[in-house]
Formats: structure tokens, sequence, C-alpha cells
């Protein structure tokens, strides 16, 4: 981005005059307003937008028992092609509002989602049905590659991992925290590993660069929280008496899903490492998938009453943080460093409570921890900005 | 995005909403309707927010005084129950994994491995009701609660009201 600092170097260099640099700067302070201005515009649309979706379903809903059910319907449907032709009336047709547009087709996939749950709710359908997430994520797919929009590819993202937890929760209310969580938590880690090998895919095509990013940003982000989980042994270890007849235990679900997602992911992790040349993948993340899957698929087959998968997620986890953080590095990617540099802290944290809690006087434990985490707070902003500095000196 | 996609993607997602209506009240408008009585449900889980869970006399089936094809069955397979109307309440006659010919029969699912006492969910055990509604239905729960469905000929379920105390619930 062109900005003042830069003009002014410039011109020290004589690289363009004092006329120029004045012109740019006027040019540049124009931009900035627009910009501000356009922000301004597409918020308020934006909130504008909401609010009439957000009334049109609260009307349904006030007047319930009032209107017969195809009317109710007939709403719905018609604030969600509203919301949608308007976006592309706006963003694709006339192309003057391309952001107002992009906002209002947002809305016309939340709508649309709406107006699945709303119309389950009319004819009493039952509750925590994930097959009406997955109507809402098969919907709403097209639209993320007609539009190559990424706050929907990021929707379907968010959709994929809540239909997986409504699927398994369907039939026990406490079930991530109860002995069937823990192998959960697998079914996650497989599915991460393919959203973010289906991603890797998508480098395949130019036009959908973004969309790869999205998904494979969605997948890592899950694959950390799962993994993270398993850094505890309340998560990692098994009590003796679970493991004597897991194996009746564990829905079939479970097992069907891990087994399917693990070896899309698989099938999908080998093409792109064979074939796919896009400069986006690194040559470590095909072995990495490949071994995290293969070592989720042994902890699900061969729990342990032992701390060893406490002992291996714990290095696996440290790893890969690393890893972000020196990939990162390498691509100057700012996201890559952060992500790496907020598991890390948030493990190194993690860590000291869980290690250190029984160990130490109650005293001494805050003290000393909270001396860490200011330390190691400065410590770590000031390597990230160093990061971000040298990533920016080497572009200019 | 070109004009055929966008209206392309319009009539796919008005197909999905539009077809899941068609077939709830295909259901409804053509089914043949029944009380069903409800059961007691574990009273910390039944009002649920804006929902209430609704269990019935058929959504546990024992297998020694039904007829069946089978002596049986595991979890998710996919049933059908047949029913006979007694009073106007549709009562349990048998239990099949063959889709019956002929007679008012109801889909369901298994919910657990079983030989004796089968556990079924048919899809009508939640009823939506106005936030802050449901603690009638609550109360009424060890009295007389039915549930007024209708049933297609291909076994599929669709609930038409709550019946309390003989009188047709309704919300301000």
């Amino acid at each position: 981005m062109i900005d003042e600092k830069l003009i002014n170097k410039w011109v020290q260099e004589k690289t363009i005059n004092q006329s120029q640099a004045k012109k740019m700067l006027a040019d540049v302070s124009h931009y900035k307003k627009e910009s501000r201005s356009n922000k301004f515009i597409v918020a308020i649309s934006t909130i504008g937008a909401i609010l009439l979706g957000i009334g049109a379903i609260l009307f349904v809903a006030s007047n319930w028992q009032e209107l017969p059910n195809i009317v109710k319907v007939l709403i719905l449907i018609g604030s969600t092609t509203l919301a949608y032709y308007f976006g592309y009336y706006f963003k694709i047709e006339k192309q003057n509002l391309p952001m107002v547009g992009s906002s209002l087709l947002f809305l016309g996939a939340l709508l649309f989602g709406a107006t699945v749950i709303l119309v389950t709710q009319i004819y009493h359908i039952n509750a925590n049905n994930s097959i009406l997430v997955l109507i809402w994520l098969v919907g709403i797919l097209p639209l993320v590659y007609a539009l190559r929009s990424t706050p929907i590819a990021g929707l379907a993202s968010l959709l994929f991992f809540l239909w997986i937890g409504l699927f398994f929760a369907k039939n026990n209310d406490w079930w991530f925290f109860g002995f069937l969580g823990r192998f959960s938590i697998i079914l996650f880690i497989s599915g991460s590993i393919m959203l973010f090998a289906v991603g890797g895919l998508h480098y395949l095509s130019d036009k959908l660069m973004d969309t790869a990013r999205t998904y494979r940003l969605a997948g890592i982000k899950v694959l950390m929280i799962c993994l993270f989980l398993l850094t505890f042994e309340w998560f990692s270890k098994v009590s003796s008496g679970y493991i004597s007849d897991w194996y009746n235990k564990v829905q079939n679900q479970i097992v069907v899903g891990v087994v399917l997602f693990s070896i899309v992911a698989i099938i999908i992790t080998v093409i792109n490492w064979f074939f796919n040349k896009s400069e986006s993948l690194s040559r470590y993340e095909g072995p990495l998938s490949i071994g995290i899957i293969t070592l989720s698929l042994i902890f699900f087959y061969y729990p342990s009453t032992t701390s060893i998968y406490v002992l291996i997620f714990n290095l696996l986890f440290a790893a890969l943080t690393i890893l972000f953080i020196y990939l990162g590095y390498n691509r100057e990617d700012m996201g890559l460093v952060n992500l790496g540099m907020f598991w890390l802290a948030v493990f190194l944290v993690a860590k000291y409570f869980d290690w250190f809690w029984d160990l130490m006087e109650r005293s001494i434990f805050f003290l000393v921890g909270g001396l860490i985490l200011v330390l190691g707070s400065i410590a770590l902003e000031k390597k990230r900005r160093q990061i971000k500095a040298k990533f920016t000196k080497r572009n200019e | 995005m070109n004009k055929k996609i966008f209206i392309g993607i319009g009539i796919f997602w008005l197909i999905l909403i539009l077809g899941f209506v068609a077939i709830k009240e295909f259901t409804l408008q053509t089914g043949e309707e029944l009380l069903l009585k409800t059961r007691p449900v574990d009273p910390r889980d039944l009002f649920r927010g804006d929902y209430v869970i609704l269990s019935y006399d058929i959504s546990r089936l024992d297998l020694s005084s039904l007829e069946s094809d089978t002596s049986e069955f595991k979890e998710n397979d996919k049933i059908y129950v047949t029913l006979d109307i007694v009073d106007g309440y549709g009562i349990a006659k048998g239990v099949f994994r063959q889709k019956p010919i002929d007679g008012l029969f109801l889909k369901g699912t298994v919910q657990e491995d079983s030989t004796a006492v089968l556990s079924v969910e048919y899809g009508i055990e939640s009823y939506f009701v106005p936030e802050g509604e449901g603690r009638e239905i609550e109360r009424a729960r060890r009295g007389n609660l039915d549930v007024k469905v209708a049933i297609d000929k291909n076994g599929n379920v669709g609930i038409k009201n709550l019946i309390l105390e003989g009188q047709e619930v309704r919300f301000n």
C-alpha cells in the first residue's frame, strides 16, 4: 500500500519530484477517504440487510399461530430471494455497489439456512437434526464456487464441522464430555485434514485460491483445537474399565465417519502430493497429514491406559506450532506465524497450569505464572513484530 | 457468475425448501388422522428452550406381544410399525423390517440393539412452541396429553397438533 512514508522516501531518493509527490499524496488521501466512505456504506447496508432478514424471521416467529404454514414459508422464501436477487443485482448485474452486493449475497446464504430451520420448526421435525445443516451446506456450496466468495466458503466450512458435531450429538446430551467424546475428536481430526486436503486441491485452479486458503485455514484451526485437547490426559488416556468393551459402546456412525474421512483425506493428500504443483502447498504437508491421520487411527483402534498418547500428542502439538512459525517465516505469511504463535502461547500457559498446579504452593504458582505470562507475551510480541517488519522490508 | 447460474442456484434452493415442504404437506393433507398417547419423559429433559420433547406409548415396543418378521433388531434399523386404531388412538400391532403391503403403518428407526423391548424414533419427538409457552405442556405431562398426527400411505408421519385434556393446544 502506497502511503506518505513511502512517497517521502521516493522524494528523498529522487525517484519522483516534489510536484509528483504532491499529486500522489492528494490521490492517496482521496483514495483513503473514498475507501472509508465505502466501508461506511458497506457497514450500514450490511446492517440494514441483516435487520431486514431478522425482521422477516421474527415476524414469522411472533405470529406463529395466526399465520398459515404456507404464508410463513412464503415470507421466509421471499426474504431469502430478495436478499439473493439484490445481492446479484448490485454485485454482478449493475456492478455499481459490489460490496453491498456481496453482503446481501452472504445474507441470502444465511437466510437460506434460517428458512430451512424455520420450515422444520413449522412442521415439527426433530430438533438437533443434522440433516438440516447438511441441506444448508449443500444449498450454499454452489454459491461458493459461482461467486468465489471467501465469507460463504467460511460459512460452508463452519457448517461442515457443525454437521459432524450434530450428527454425533444426536443421541447423547453430554456426548462430548462422555466416554465417546474423546473418540469423536478423532472424527473431527480426520474431517479437518480432509477439508485441508480438499482446500489444497482447489489450488489447481487460479480462480479458487481464496477458497482454497479458507478451507485450509478452517481445517488447520479445527485440527489444532482437537490436538490441543488430546494433549490432556483426560482425553488421551483411557481408564482400564473402558478398554475391554469400548468396541461395543462406540457408535457405528463414528467408526464409519472416521474411516470414510480418513480414506478421502489420504487419497486427496496423495493426489496433491504427486500432481499438484502449486507453490502454495508445502512439501511437509503430505507426509504430516498422513502421519497425523495414521496416529489418530492407531489411537482410535488401540487406546491405552498408559500416558504414551499424552506424551505423543504433546510432542506433536509443540512440533506443529513451531512448524507453523517456521513455515510462516519462510513464506512471509504473517497469518501462519500468528497462528503458530497463538497456539504456542496457549500451549505453554495450559501446560504450566496442567503440570505445576499440584506441584507448587498457590501463591508461588500465580506469581511465577504471572511473571512468565507478562515477560513471555512481551517477548512473543517483539518477535512477531520483528518478523512482520522483516517481511515488509523484503517486500519493499 | 452469469444470469443462468444465478437463476440455477435460486431454483436449486427453491427445490430444496419446497421439496421439504411438499413432502410434509403431502403427509399432513393426505394422511390418515389419529391420536397417539404420550408417555412421561425424564423431567430434566422435557423442556429445552422452545421445543418440547415428546415420547409415545409406541416409542417403546414389547416385542413379545407384537407380530414381527424378525426376532432381533439392531441400532439404526429402519422398521415399520403397524397400527390398529382403537377409540381414535393408534395402538401398535406389529413390527416389521419389510414395508407392509397395506394397512396403517409408521416408519421408525431403532435406537438400540434389542430382542425384547424396542426403543423407536419416528421423527415426531419434538414439538416447537413459542418461547416461554411450554410450561403448560410441561405441567400437563402427568395428565392427558395426546398428539394428533397424520400418517400417509408410505408410513411418513407429521404432527398436526397437541391435545391437552381433550382440547387442542393453542398459544397466545
